[in-house]
């Protein structure tokens, strides 16, 4: 793998850090005028999502870490894995439920997610910003109602559930926002 | 279709005025002192052998860190006070107060001690930060950030009109003909009430006086003159994740300088001096004390290092034996060991005056004066724009 100095620690390389792939956040150049370089370096272990705060010698180097994100498609998830296609080679992969963590309630099958693979292998899982999911279950709609501010619980085909608005009803497909968990509108058909 | 260049200034249009008026109050405040504006070669021959700074070499001449070396020579040919406006090249420095090229003012004082060229320094800066400021406050587009947009090119732009008010400061209107008559008394000057006198404050920003060792045992709790390599270390790894650490002693104190006590220091100017022996420079050694020390300060603004002043070395034999030194440490770090300056050794051997001498970072004195968070927001084309 190539190695990167600290000059080249731009926010989001992906480098190893005591054999754990991190994401770097921040990189702040400090120096006295008289003095020897430092980086005060913020990353992200990309495991456990934990953040870390270094101080590296300027010009010390790191190894790139051999992280990639790709688009894939969500096939189906048999209770212990998430399984994922590779569109265009159709490469199958599959995720442990650390891997998938949040993104497990909007994940919809068919739909395109993005997996960040290490050395290969899922290291996690991010939906799409916005995904359409039916309303398999909520309290029935008030006739009428469309405007005047009030929500209610709804839980969605995947699992999950959101707030929505009062005039909704069981089997409507609605847009939601993953990174918020938000209402965000009727599907469009 | 590629993309177009990213060709835009990274500073707006205020930022510019802002230097602009800087520079026109900083020439205005030496002129008032009878100091003689100079220029010297920013290509050189010789170049620092000091392990923290690396020059840029341009065939073969260096691009210089600082006009330290030339402008001693001309005090060294009888100049009288000098100051020069320059660019100065640091290769590798670049970050949110670093660039590659940058903007130093650099002056020198026969005749001064430390302690008066630290009052001189406070005054000049404080004059800056309170004059851009003011003039920054007084415009009628005051919303307008530091970073802000040029305005569009075309039609009248009430910008133009504040542009020859912000060239000058108000502080100074109606005083420089009074001033121009104390040429032959510059330190009167300072007196006079035309320039504020320094008396504890500088301005509107408080001013304190802070002792190196004292703030190590304060912020870092070591001793950063008793303390071995070994107890700098454990130190420093107690407080920061490090990972394989500096290569000496010397870079251990910058570490823990540098993360535990600059962060720490007062939010408005902060003088700090009483610096290890070992990071003189150029700066003499008072050896009366328990602890040798350099007879150096550091001008910090809310944390943020402006300037760096010495009672200056005269002693050949000491400069020869420091770049000797210089070496010795550039070779443990693995540098590149540039042949010490024999033209600055030689103007040393004819003898420099008696002096006090500072270098202020401008680019930084900018960003504390229009609270720029970044320098780029300062220069007109930062580095990954030049």
């Amino acid at each position: 793998m190539p190695t990167y100095a600290t000059s080249e620690f731009r926010i989001g390389l992906k480098v190893m850090l005591q054999d754990e792939p991190c994401s770097i956040l921040e990189n702040e150049f400090v120096k006295p005028g008289k003095g020897q370089a430092f980086n005060r370096v913020k990353l992200r272990n990309l495991k456990t999502g934990r953040v870390w705060e270094r101080t590296f010698k300027s010009g010390e180097t790191l190894e790139s870490a051999d992280v990639v994100d790709r688009e894939m498609q969500y096939l189906y998830s048999d209770g212990a894995f998430w399984h994922f296609m590779e569109p265009e080679s159709y490469e199958q992969h599959q995720a442990d439920a650390a891997a998938v963590g949040d993104a497990a309630q909007w994940l919809k099958e068919q739909d395109l997610c993005e997996v960040t693979l290490y050395n290969g292998a899922p290291l996690a899982v991010s939906a799409a910003n916005f995904v359409e999911l039916e309303i398999t279950a909520t309290d029935p709609g008030v006739r009428g109602d469309t405007s005047s501010g009030g929500s209610k619980p709804a839980t969605l085909s995947t699992g999950a559930v959101v707030k929505v608005p009062l005039f909704l009803n069981e089997g409507e497909v609605i847009r939601v926002d993953t990174r918020t968990g938000e209402y965000q509108g009727r599907a469009k058909d | 279709m590629p993309a177009e260049p990213d060709w835009r200034p990274t500073a707006g249009l205020p930022a510019l005025r802002a230097r602009a008026a800087m520079l026109a109050h900083i020439r205005e405040f030496f002129r008032r002192r009878d100091v003689l504006e100079v220029e010297t070669p920013l290509l050189c021959r010789g170049t620092v052998t000091d392990p923290g700074l690396d020059a840029i070499a341009c065939g073969d001449h260096w691009l210089q860190t600082s006009p330290e070396y030339a402008m001693k020579r001309l005090l060294a040919a009888g100049s009288g006070p000098i100051f020069q406006i320059c660019k100065a090249f640091r290769a590798a420095e670049s970050g949110a107060a670093h660039n590659p090229e940058f903007s130093l003012l650099e002056w020198y004082r026969p005749g001064f001690t430390l302690r008066e060229l630290m009052d001189e320094t406070a005054a000049l800066a404080g004059e800056c930060i309170t004059a851009l400021r003011r003039a920054e406050a007084s415009k009628d587009d005051a919303a307008s950030p530091v970073g802000g947009e040029f305005p569009p090119a075309s039609g009248a732009s009430p910008a133009s009109e504040t542009a020859s008010n912000s060239g000058t400061m108000p502080s100074v209107s109606g005083t420089i003909g009074e001033d121009a008559c104390n040429f032959s008394r510059p330190r009167e000057a300072s007196q006079s009430g035309a320039i504020p006198s320094f008396s504890g404050t500088i301005s509107e920003d408080a001013c304190t006086f802070l002792d190196y060792r004292e703030l190590f045992l304060e912020h870092a709790g070591v001793d950063p003159f008793a303390a071995d390599t070994a107890a700098l270390e454990r130190a420093a790894r107690a407080a920061l994740d490090c990972s394989s650490g500096p290569a000496d002693r010397d870079g251990w104190l910058d570490l823990l300088f540098s993360h535990q006590v600059q962060p720490r220091l007062p939010a408005g100017f902060a003088f700090v001096s009483g610096y290890p022996a070992s990071q003189a420079a150029l700066a003499r050694i008072d050896a009366s004390g328990e602890w040798p020390v350099a007879e150096r300060f550091e001008l910090f603004h809310a944390g943020v290092e402006l300037a760096n002043g010495y009672r200056e070395l005269l002693d050949p034999d000491e400069l020869a034996a420091r770049f000797q030194a210089d070496l010795q440490r550039r070779a443990r770090l693995g540098k590149p060991r540039p042949p010490p300056d024999a033209r600055l050794l030689a103007a040393m051997r004819r003898g420099l005056p008696e002096m006090s001498g500072v270098a202020l970072g401008l680019d930084r004195l900018l960003m504390q004066a229009t609270a720029a968070p970044r320098i780029g927001d300062v220069l007109s084309f930062a580095w990954e724009r030049a």
